[in-house]
């Protein structure tokens, strides 16, 4: 059965990878039961809530890893992270890898969830070995759903939803609003109606998703072909998503199944319509003058209140389009061969082609003159690879398994864009660029990149009486990103299991059903994230000067290229344990793991002079993480009519920044003591001493490290203003850094829990999933804004904020809050119905779901579930951007035949 | 024999192998496109000049914060002009507060890691590095091109450089001179303020010869670019601030006097007062014509190549250029900028000082208040301004404060900038404009020999009155007269250039800069933090 599957992996030592640990049915079952307990999830999409997309499914499900808030799909496809970050500077996003072909988050997450079977997480380097580079920072196997033999299946699964927005933020009314302006004798710009913006630009939202597959297959040969429609309208007006997949997976047996073959085509169509400012949308909806109407003016564009620069009419801000059209397209074969003598072969080729198409329009009465954006993208990828291995079994006792793999892969993208502005008219759209009078130099451009990789791989594994297993490994990785003479890396991993539970002086311990014990260790290169030529002295247009009347483009030095650019290196070391209880009803995992990051890839702030730019991409730096994780499943109740199954994964972890020094080009360079990485933002916030969350040596990456506010107190005006504490006692306050901050918390969870309770009574089911963090802070940068009186009448303010009657803008840790939270992320309903052998339906099934039931925190904003993981300027802190909180209700029906 | 298939599969995979290694040397090679190596774009000698010279242009200007002398915010303008006292960006309710970024300049209470300073070091040194590569390339290429133009040049690029210099002399005294592209961490020092100075001054008179005796601010091969009466300007800057920038330990009370400051101009020594007068003199009698516009707002008009006074510029045409001029949309009311098709900020101000130096509310105004404020009620297109709110807008120049928050002129209290035409033709929040950035101008150059004669103990009052009664003539109105004593040509000095950054340098070589001998340090500003931190050769200036 293992070798059908069209997985270079399985054809690999199963005992090295513990999510390949599916072994026997018991065991498989078990851990069906307790779908977190392992690293493998087997997918039962009917069993949830309703899912945003496939990424959606890994959210709370796994120890070490995490999935972003899923209210923004753009920004949660990059946030999904495997055992947290481990580079500075990018690619730590995991490598996705689709029935064995190399893919993307991104393309993921356009896939079915239910065409999707199950997702296995790699995480140690020994597991990820075989991915070498591609897969440093974790790797996301999925395999699909697959025909089987003598089987015909024609198949329907869908869902219809409704999205509700039913938490917003208690600004004032209008006529709060007029009533706190006359009596602090201010004036404002009385627009005569009464707005809710927050709730002007949100809408009942709709979600639907169907789906249609076929499959069956025979003796020696097995097919499935599955298409799928989704559309998801989000609660925010202009915003949402359509997708349409189709899927094909044949496989194909020769010469008495001793030539295997397989093929594979998808294909994924989607059109996107985001928002082209997440931040200043919300920051309107909550600020904007609440006596403006909420219609068109005359001339059918929206009243802006110029007063209030840094925001705009919030409805106005929606017909900015920022559309998306993306097309992917990917085909597979394998060839894989029983030579004999203990030898198989394969050959693999894979090839995957993306465009994309982006129309932004900025009518003239939201951006000064108007502007029409258009821009293409196209990325080839193809990747091939060659494997050999040898089996032997010498008697019982003695099994080995020797693998050789090369590998190569390429990927080429090209793209260009234009701008043009000063619009004769806004009828247009971006449907015609010629309404544009004005086309700027620096509005058009094009480019072009291309990436290669090498690899070449042996691995040895050895088993000895079924129960102690050696394996190593040794790659090497070559990129053509690093630089001339730097390119290849050698990483080395090796590993150790033992099942205990095979030996004898356990086999009558009857109530122990399962024990294993690894331990690993393993280098990996990384260098994801990273464009290509920044080895390179470059010359790119810059601008333009002029001669004699005509404009000449000048060429610049693109940045400061590196000759010695090479891999960044992550040691890691790990110890595991499983253990099955009483038939495995009690399911335990329990694993810890230490790296060490160096030769850290990061954008190095180097000292001008000598260099002509601040920035340079180098290999200094060192960093390390450590976590434990835990995972515990229970067959709490298990009789003919009921089950009860309590699956949890727990994940403490920790980061710590070491240095940022190191020798570049023979010089030992300092870093910055404060690197700044968030800031707050808006009126009254432009850089200063805003910022809130830094990367300082010796620390988390992204602490919070701010003046300390010891309270409230009344200045001369009677208002009152954030108290600050002299810390360093030198008699006077300096909010700079170096000054009076301190740290004062991390903005990641040390503690991230995820729990997954189903019970089953009959053909009902309920299965509930919580997701929790711990030990992590919030900066509330949306209430140092909304509270500060100072804002009106340009800006609305919170109701709250005439009481407490801040009238300052100082960032300071007043407003650094507790972040944990617990969230119901959703609860399913179900209803399957017994069906009869000799019925035409082989299965049935209803359910209703809730999504986002309910978040419980002591956090004082909008939501505590914000951007806590990945490193970019909106890391902790909770800066006007956070959307309504919304809960989803759908009903979805599945029918097999 | 039974072994054999076994065998040939392990050498085809060996073989196969060390193919893919091989070829992978050719494989793994960067190929850019998008992007050229500098050695394949420099074919002749027209690309050569114009990578090695044309391109340091684009650095004058800016389109993104920090970068550019003039135009874009949280620079090296901003230093001048809101480190002095000028002009202000008061704290208004909820906006413009930053963190305490304007009120710490204003109060001169920044401290080493103010965004200012990092950005305005970066700026600088990133255009010396630009430069000393620029030299670099003119020397790797040099067959392309004959002695002279060679000479010229290379002359070019050093003029550059040397203003580059000046402005680090002016900002942080004691800076690292960089000349070469190729230099280690370790070899990098601080020169003392006088090495500075003597450097910046040495490397303008070896340029002097070779530049053309052209005009700088008007269409053509030498548009925006530095030729002989600009490095007269930077030269006659140079010796004007010659006490000030001479002097090792500005902390304490004793200045080099000017009269005892020696330097050679075009191989005669001079005293610092001299040598001022000697280059403004060089541009009067260059064969560019210079010549004081008829009005002061000729200089600033929608189409100013043509204006006769300017000297050096930074070219502007929205649909040529990236170069952004902020200073205008930074200052006006919102309502007001969007009445007139543009963006505003309604932040920077006149200060309470500089409606007294105009003598804003008394019955001697000095006429240039109308061209250089916006003020009282607004009109536009003629018409007062009607808000939103249902008010007039009224500019209140006396309400402004500090800190308005609370205070009912919060949007509406201080003079906005004028001074630049309005530009109908203006783009982006009307930051992409026709009228070039006015850097260098004749005006500058009469007073500057005005204030130098008189400290020379001689009698500036004709170029001081040229200046002083210009815009009266202009106007047929009448100007009270004044002697040229020092204090009346600050006073002029900051009438005349009122916006144009140069105010914090005049307030200094006036010692008025500072109210008491221990703030002294303040002259000049900190190294940067970050300048520090990454090069631990550096050392802070003494009272950081």
């Amino acid at each position: 059965m293992r070798r059908t599957l069209p997985f270079l992996l399985t054809l690999l030592c199963p005992l090295l990878l513990n999510g390949q640990s599916v072994q026997s049915d018991d065991l498989l079952k078990a851990i069906e039961k307790a779908e977190s307990l392992t690293d493998t999830l087997r997918v039962e999409t009917s069993r949830r809530g309703y899912l945003i997309n496939a990424l959606d499914v890994l959210n709370g499900q796994s120890a070490g890893v995490t999935v972003g808030s899923n209210t923004n799909p753009e920004a949660m496809i990059s946030s999904v992270r495997v055992r947290g970050n481990h580079s500075l500077t990018g690619g730590n996003e995991p490598l996705v890898i689709i029935d064995g072909m190399s893919s993307d988050l991104r393309t993921l997450s356009t896939i079915f969830p239910g065409d999707i079977e199950t997702f296995t997480i790699l995480k140690d380097a020994a597991q990820t070995a075989l991915y070498g580079a591609r897969g440093a920072s974790g790797v996301i196997e999925v395999r699909t759903r697959r025909g089987a033999e003598g089987k015909f299946h024609v198949s329907y699964a869908g869902d219809v939803g409704f999205a509700h927005a039913d938490h917003f933020l208690k600004m004032l009314s209008a006529d709060e609003y007029r009533a706190l302006t006359n009596e602090r004798g201010i004036k404002i710009a009385d627009g005569g109606a009464a707005t809710d913006w927050q709730k002007a630009i949100v809408r009942t939202g709709f979600v639907q998703n169907h789906h249609i597959a076929l499959g069956g297959g025979t003796e020696n040969a097995n097919y499935r072909g599955a298409v799928s429609y989704s559309q998801n309208n989000s609660i925010i007006r202009e915003m949402g998503t359509r997708n349409l997949t189709a899927k094909v997976d044949i496989t194909q047996h020769m010469f008495s199944k001793r030539l295997t073959f397989d093929l594979g085509l998808f294909g994924a169509i989607s059109n996107n319509q985001y928002l082209n400012d997440v931040q200043k949308t919300f920051y309107s909806a909550a600020t904007f003058n609440p006596t403006f109407p909420n219609s068109r003016n005359e001339s059918g564009g929206y009243d802006g209140y110029a007063d209030a620069s840094q925001i705009n009419n919030p409805m106005g801000l929606l017909d900015i389009k920022k559309h998306n059209a993306a097309m992917h397209f990917n085909t597979h074969l394998r060839v894989t061969g029983d030579i004999g003598y203990g030898l198989t072969a394969g050959i693999y080729g894979s090839y995957s082609y993306d465009a994309d198409d982006d129309s932004h329009f900025y009518p003239t009465y939201m951006e000064s003159t108007g502007k029409v954006y258009r821009g293409a993208g196209k990325s080839h990828l193809w990747l091939t690879n060659a494997q050999l291995r040898y089996t032997h079994d010498w008697g019982k006792a003695h099994h080995i398994e020797a693998d050789l793999l090369g590998e190569l892969q390429g990927r080429t993208s090209t793209g260009f864009h234009t701008t043009v502005n000063r619009l004769a008219s806004d009828a247009f759209g971006y449907y015609n660029l010629a309404v544009g009078g004005l086309r700027l130099w620096e509005g058009t451009g094009s480019s072009y990149e291309q990436q290669r990789m090498a690899s070449v791989m042996g691995r040895f594994c050895y088993t000895a009486l079924g129960r102690y297993t050696f394996t190593v490994s040794a790659r090497g990785d070559a990129s053509s990103v690093a630089a001339k003479g730097h390119k290849w890396g050698f990483f080395p991993s090796a590993n150790i299991s033992w099942n205990m539970k095979k030996e004898t002086w356990l086999q009558d311990v009857n109530w122990l059903t399962r024990l294993n014990l690894r331990a690993g260790w393993g280098l990996t290169g990384n260098l994801g994230g990273i464009a290509a030529y920044q080895s390179l002295r470059l010359l790119v247009p810059s601008g333009i000067a002029e001669t004699n009347g005509l404009p000449d483009v000048i060429l610049s030095l693109a940045q400061n290229e590196n000759p010695d650019l090479t891999w960044e290196k992550t040691q890691t070391a790990n110890i595991g344990a499983e253990l099955g209880f009483w038939n495995n009803r009690v399911l335990l995992t329990v694993d810890y793991y230490y790296s060490y990051i160096y030769d850290m890839l990061y954008n190095y702030t180097v000292p001008v002079p000598p260099f002509i730019y601040d920035k340079v991409l180098a290999n200094l730096g060192t960093m390390q993480n450590q976590g434990l994780e835990f995972g515990f499943g229970i067959a709490a109740v298990k009789t003919r009519d009921w089950d009860v199954n309590i699956g949890l994964n727990l994940t403490w972890q920790a980061n710590k920044l070491r240095s940022l020094n190191g020798y570049y080009k023979g010089e030992y360079l300092t870093a910055p003591t404060y690197t700044p990485l968030a800031s707050v933002s808006g009126a009254g916030l432009h850089g200063g001493n805003t910022d809130v969350v830094y990367q300082i040596p010796g620390y988390s990456l992204g602490v919070f490290y701010l003046p300390h506010c010891t309270g409230l107190t009344t200045n001369d005006k009677g208002e009152q203003v954030y108290e600050i504490e002299d810390i360093n006692g030198d008699g006077f306050i300096d909010l700079s850094d170096g000054g009076d901050r301190r740290i004062c918390g991390q903005a990641t969870p040390k503690v991230l829990l995820g729990s997954n309770i189903s019970v089953r009574f009959k053909q009902f089911d309920l299965s509930i999933q919580l997701n929790g963090a711990f030990g992590h802070k919030i900066y509330n940068g949306s209430s140092l804004s909304y509270m500060n009186m100072g804002s009106l009448p340009y800006y609305n303010v919170l109701k709250d904020a005439s009481k407490t009657n801040i009238n300052d803008l100082t960032v300071s840790d007043y407003w650094l809050e507790n972040g944990d939270y617990v969230n119901i992320d959703y609860v399913t309903l179900g209803w399957t119905l017994p069906c009869k052998p000799e019925w035409k339906l082989s299965s049935f099934r209803l359910s209703v779901s809730v999504n986002n039931l309910v978040t419980m925190t002591s956090y004082s904003g909008l939501t505590p579930i914000i951007n806590s993981t990945v490193i970019n300027n909106s890391l902790g802190v909770d800066d006007k951007r956070s959307y309504p909180v919304s809960r989803t209700y759908s009903f979805s029906l599945q029918i097999q035949f | 024999m039974y072994h054999q298939p076994y065998i040939i599969h392990i050498r085809l995979i060996y073989i196969s192998i060390v193919c893919v290694l091989l070829s992978s040397c050719s494989f793994l090679n960067e190929e850019p496109r998008s992007g050229q190596a500098e050695e394949s774009i420099i074919t002749s000698a027209a690309i050569l000049e114009r990578q090695a010279v044309l391109s340091l242009y684009d650095h004058i200007g800016g389109n993104e914060d920090g970068v550019g002398l003039q135009g874009t915010y949280r620079g090296i303008y901003d230093l001048q002009t809101f480190a002095s006292n000028e002009a202000i960006i008061p704290v208004r309710g909820g906006d413009w507060f930053d963190g305490g970024l304007w009120v710490d300049l204003y109060l001169h209470s920044w401290s080493e890691d103010n965004e200012c300073f990092e950005n305005a070091w970066l700026y600088l040194y990133q255009l010396i590095g630009l430069c000393n590569h620029s030299l670099a390339l003119l020397e790797k290429h040099s067959e392309l091109l004959s002695t002279e133009r060679l000479n010229c040049d290379i002359a070019e690029v050093r003029s550059l450089r040397a203003m580059a210099y000046t402005y680090l002399l002016d900002l942080f005294a004691r800076v690292p001179i960089i000349t070469s592209e190729d230099i280690e961490l370790n070899a990098i020092k601080q020169s003392e303020r006088s090495e500075v100075f003597r450097f910046v001054w040495n490397e303008l008179q070896e340029a002097l010869k070779y530049l053309p005796d052209e005009r700088s601010n008007s269409r053509g091969e030498y548009y925006g670019r530095v030729t002989r009466p600009v490095a007269c300007f930077i030269l006659m800057k140079v010796a004007l601030n010659a006490e000030i920038w001479t002097d090792d330990d500005w902390t304490d009370e004793n200045l080099p006097d000017g009269k005892l400051i020696k330097l050679i101009c075009d191989g005669a020594e001079k005293n610092a007062w001299d040598a001022t007068i000697y280059y403004g003199e060089q541009i009067f009698t260059s064969s560019a014509n210079y010549a004081l516009c008829q009005s002061q707002t000729n200089c600033f008009a929608v189409y100013n190549e043509t204006a006769s006074e300017n000297i050096f510029t930074i070219p502007m045409d929205p649909t040529v250029y990236r170069n952004r001029f902020k200073n205008l949309f930074r200052s006006l009311h919102y309502q007001h900028a969007s009445a007139l098709g543009y963006g505003g900020e309604n932040g920077s101000s006149a200060t309470e000082e500089t409606l007294d130096v105009f003598g804003y509310g008394t019955k001697h105004k000095d006429c240039r208040f109308a061209t250089t404020f916006f003020a009282d009620t607004v009109h536009v297109n003629g018409l007062p301004l009607i808000l939103s709110s249902g008010d007039t807008l009224v500019y209140h120049p006396r309400e402004v404060l500090l800190n308005l928050t609370g205070s009912p002129f919060v949007a509406n209290a201080g003079a906005r900038m004028s001074k630049y035409a309005y530009d109908a033709g203006g783009i982006f929040d009307g930051q992409l404009r026709n009228s070039d950035i006015v850097l260098f101008r004749l005006a500058d150059v009469y007073l500057a020999i005005a204030e130098a004669k008189v400290r020379n103990g001689q009698d500036g009052s004709m170029e001081f009155e040229t200046v002083r009664t210009r815009e009266a003539i202009a106007l047929g109105a009448f100007q009270e007269p004044r002697d040229a004593t020092l204090e009346n040509i600050y006073y002029e000095r900051w009438i005349e250039l009122m916006w144009e950054g140069w105010h914090r340098q005049d307030q200094i070589r006036f010692s008025r800069y500072v109210e008491f001998p221990q703030e002294r340090y303040e002259t000049v500003f900190p190294i940067p933090l970050k300048a520090l931190q990454t090069n631990s050769n550096l050392s802070q200036n003494k009272g950081y």
